[in-house]
């Protein structure tokens, strides 16, 4: 969506995901670290290689400047809670326009048909947590970070 | 990531958005296909706050 529409329609999706993108990022790159290490077999888990330094120094990312379990309460304590999950809905908006662009298309048939169905659980997951009890909300905030920066990253 | 390659593929063919496409179906069949499994963790939370504390 351009700026300036963006700025107009009232919602900011972007300040919103601030969490999703920390948290998700990170995990997703203590996973490809330790994916290194695996493809590199026994030479990836000794030191020579290097690869499980990059494990280590992974690691630390889901830890500081906001551990991801603090990331994934304050995205649905404070950003979901703060408008009941309106700029979260702009954004799938956003992603729905994607999802038609690649509608149609057989080279993106997998894509499609993940991002829909990804998109689908982000919304169901979205209503229920705007409308649940905050304890049990947050109960389900780590898989639900985990469920956005997943689709988020597709779309 | 569909986003982008969709962008670098309405820039015209090349290896630049062949890469772009290679990627994004990549994430989409590894990645993106994991993602409607997270939707009963997220709505099991009765499950996580039905442990007592004593228990721990």
């Amino acid at each position: 969506m351009p700026a300036r529409r963006r700025r107009d329609s009232g919602a900011a999706p972007g300040r919103s995901v601030d969490p999703v993108v920390k948290a998700w990022c990170t995990d997703l790159g203590v996973e490809i670290a330790s994916m290194g290490v695996q493809v590199h077999g026994g030479m990836g888990y000794i030191e020579e290689t290097g690869a499980a330094q990059y494990l280590r120094d992974a690691r630390i990312a889901p830890i500081y400047e906001g551990t991801n379990g603090i990331q994934a309460n304050d995205l649905v304590g404070r950003k979901l809670g703060r408008d009941q999950g309106e700029a979260a809905r702009a954004l799938f908006g956003e992603m729905r326009v994607t999802l038609a662009e690649l509608g149609g298309k057989p080279e993106w048939e997998t894509m499609h048909r993940g991002l829909a169905a990804g998109l689908d659980a982000l919304e169901h997951a979205t209503a229920y947590l705007v409308a649940t009890d905050p304890a049990l909300a947050a109960a389900g905030s780590t898989p639900y970070l985990a469920l956005f920066g997943t689709v988020a990253g597709a779309g | 990531m569909a986003r982008l390659a969709l962008a670098a593929r309405r820039r015209g063919p090349g290896e630049f958005a062949a890469m772009r496409l290679a990627t994004a179906r990549c994430y989409g069949e590894h990645f993106l296909a994991r993602a409607p499994s997270y939707l009963p963790a997220v709505m099991g939370g009765a499950t996580v706050m039905g442990f007592d504390p004593d228990w721990l």
